[in-house]
């Protein structure tokens, strides 16, 4: 009987210590950076609730369209955040740009070599969560910081969120000026589920400048805590002047400003009317960055595309499904862009079109029977171990 | 009792400890989302019948106009409506989760849910129950290529098939014919209006094999003959003949799953709208 006891105490003692493993083990967060256009996966584990601390990794090797950045030429990266909170703690995420260690900044610069960058982000939907145009942050500094927003915020432990990067050289910038190159620049997202000592400011909206609060000054290790008080000023709004934007929908590249025939995520902001080639209309509906509006339209052979709004009307034409793998790199076709005030020139983006869809993986593959075999052959070992003891012990008699 | 026996004896009662665990939770996750579904399935229920939130009463006649199939006008005129036009039961859920774009229901099947979507995202319902929380079984979910407001040609909805009988599990049914003959129909509304649609192919079809029908990649259709091909698949495919015909124009419905016959392979049931 003692015997028996003893096992029993043995084997809770241990079950507890693996619970105890698998608690601990789960207490880590999880970050998980993809991109399609690149072939890594970036992963890092951090320990949740960990106050007073903000994590970083860099993405240097997902911003692969950096490569095809010119004066004339922007690019657009797409990536994907995968936030795991085991604490279901609500975690804010910042992409940042650093100089390189070895730096040649200097304070007294005019200008640093992150400046060479101007950047615009958009969300998954189109809405504009941060625009160098008009967010008027500080130049000649060694870090920049901007706020992706808060995952994980409904209390659920996976949370992911899907980011365009629009990347454009800017014209104030002489790159042979700069003490450092722009190619060294560190691109990394820092996150932090201690969202009280690092909340994230509101993002600027057209028309209002804030400067961001930097989590860190150009540190990857604890970083101090923000002080600064953003400064907050309100622009005039601009006027909303009218703008008309045309595609058209030709398999002829040498057709400015058009794009291939096919099935499209249409997002952006205006109002969207689509002829076909007689004239007549197919469809019309309106793209807000307010509302982030988003239709499936298949646009066929000689069908235009007319968006009108105001200065900050856009439409981008995306792969009808944003989980599509692998995504081919078809030839760009050109999309207009707005250009935020002080930018006079249009530039233009390139956006591959994706072919590929995935099938969702609709099977229930939690291993029930599996499960229940190896549990029941425990069971009957235990039983067949307790009988036989007993036997022995009886026959000892 | 000697030391090896020991050592079986507390792994064997490890890992008892551990399989009871694990399929104790799972099936309580089963149960609880079996108890959210019914939840939600009695407040939509309540609201379209005039018992909800939005405190509509009964109008006079409204049981019978509703008993009366056939008279499609006179139930349009019962339905409760909410301020913004929806159906109220389905707005009183949309409040609680804006994803919901419509609600699937099949006669003689547990097939009764709210089905979600967010646009060019599958995987986000994959995973998630109606308060958006982690949960094996998810929710049915409109393809994200697919635009409820269009709407799109093709309305693709997938759902996992659990073990446990819930979600599209009685999808399979209809791989029986007797079955089919029975229940020839499918309902999904949309948030703002009722919706039958004929059963015209039941098939199964392997992701990734060289005969796959790429079924799912369809949610609108260039021209006629882009249409009639799909439908042909569709047609050759299906496991009896339905006796339905489907012409241009028709709006279809595509219900998806996984079915276990073979690795990778998924069970498709596509209907054309008739009301």
């Amino acid at each position: 009987m003692k015997k028996i006891f003893a096992v029993i105490m043995s084997a809770a003692v241990l079950c507890s210590a693996m619970s105890a493993a698998f608690a601990a083990a789960g207490e880590l967060s999880r970050v998980n950076i993809t991109s399609p256009e690149a072939a890594e996966t970036i992963n890092a584990t951090y320990p949740s609730g960990n106050e007073g601390t903000m994590e970083e990794v860099s993405i240097n090797a997902l911003m692969t369209e950096l490569e095809d950045l010119t004066a004339t030429k922007d690019i657009v990266q797409e990536i994907k955040i995968s936030s795991t909170s085991a604490t279901s703690l609500p975690v804010n995420y910042w992409l940042k740009l650093d100089l390189p260690e070895e730096s040649d900044y200097a304070p007294a610069d005019t200008y640093s070599a992150i400046d060479y960058y101007s950047i615009r982000i958009t969300n998954e939907r189109g809405a504009v969560l941060y625009d160098d145009a008009t967010a008027d942050a500080a130049e000649g500094e060694n870090t920049k910081s901007i706020n992706l927003g808060t995952l994980n915020n409904d209390k659920n432990r996976s949370d992911s969120a899907t980011y365009m990067i629009y990347v454009s050289v800017n014209d104030e910038v002489d790159a042979s000026e700069l003490s450092d190159s722009p190619s060294d620049v560190v691109w990394s997202i820092a996150y932090t589920d201690d969202t009280a000592q690092f909340a994230p400011t509101a993002s600027p909206a057209a028309g209002s400048t804030a400067t961001p609060q930097n989590p860190s000054s150009g540190s990857t290790a604890v970083p101090s805590r923000a002080t600064a008080t953003p400064e907050v000023t309100v622009r005039p709004t601009a006027s909303a002047a009218a703008k008309t934007i045309t595609i058209r929908v030709t398999t002829n590249s040498d057709v400015k400003d058009s794009i291939n025939p096919g099935s499209y995520r249409l997002v952006g902001s205006g109002h969207v009317v689509v002829t076909d080639s007689e004239g007549s209309k197919k469809a019309e509906f309106d793209l807000t960055t307010a509302d982030n509006t988003q239709s499936v339209t298949t646009l066929r052979e000689g069908d235009v595309v007319t968006v009108t709004g105001n200065n900050d009307a856009y439409v981008q034409f995306r792969a009808p499904s944003a989980t599509a793998t692998p995504r081919a790199t078809a030839t760009p076709r050109a999309t207009t862009r707005p250009t935020a005030t002080p930018r006079a020139t249009a530039r233009t983006t390139t956006r591959p079109t994706a072919t590929a869809k995935a099938n969702p993986q609709t099977g229930d593959n939690a291993p029930i029977i599996g499960v229940s075999i190896i549990g029941t052959m425990a069971l009957a070992a235990v039983i067949y171990i307790g009988v036989t003891s007993k036997k022995n012990k009886n026959g000892n008699k | 009792m000697s030391a090896p026996k020991r050592i079986i004896l507390i792994l064997s009662l490890c890992i008892v400890v551990g399989c009871g665990a694990y399929l104790g939770k799972y099936f309580y996750d089963s149960y609880r989302a079996a108890q959210d579904i019914s939840e939600l399935q009695h407040l939509v229920e309540a609201g379209n019948s005039g018992g909800s939130a939005g405190e509509e009463e009964l109008q006079g006649g409204n049981e019978a106009a509703q008993d009366n199939a056939g008279n499609e006008q006179a139930a349009a005129e019962a339905e409760q409506y909410a301020p913004n036009g929806m159906l109220q039961g389905y707005y009183d859920a949309y409040q609680k989760n804006n994803d919901m774009v419509g609600w699937l229901k099949i006669s003689g099947t547990k097939i009764n849910y709210p089905v979600m979507h967010r646009p060019g995202d599958n995987e986000y319902y994959l995973h998630r129950n109606f308060e958006k929380e982690y949960q094996y079984s998810g929710l049915p979910f409109l393809d994200g290529d697919c635009d409820i407001s269009l709407p799109s040609d093709n309305l693709i909805i997938y759902a996992h098939n659990m073990r446990d009988g819930s979600m599209f599990a009685h999808l399979l049914d209809y791989e029986d014919e007797d079955f089919f003959r029975e229940n020839p129909t499918i309902s999904f509304d949309t948030n703002y209006k009722r919706g039958t649609y004929a059963i015209f192919a039941v098939f199964s079809t392997k992701v990734g094999s060289s005969n796959e029908f790429e079924y799912y990649s369809k949610t609108m259709f260039d021209d006629k003959a882009d249409f009639d091909a799909y439908v042909k698949q569709a047609l050759d495919r299906s496991y009896y003949e339905t006796y339905v015909d489907v012409i241009y124009g028709d709006k279809l419905i595509t219900l998806s799953t996984c079915s276990y016959h073979r690795s990778n392979e998924r069970t498709v049931v596509m209907a054309k709208k008739i009301s």
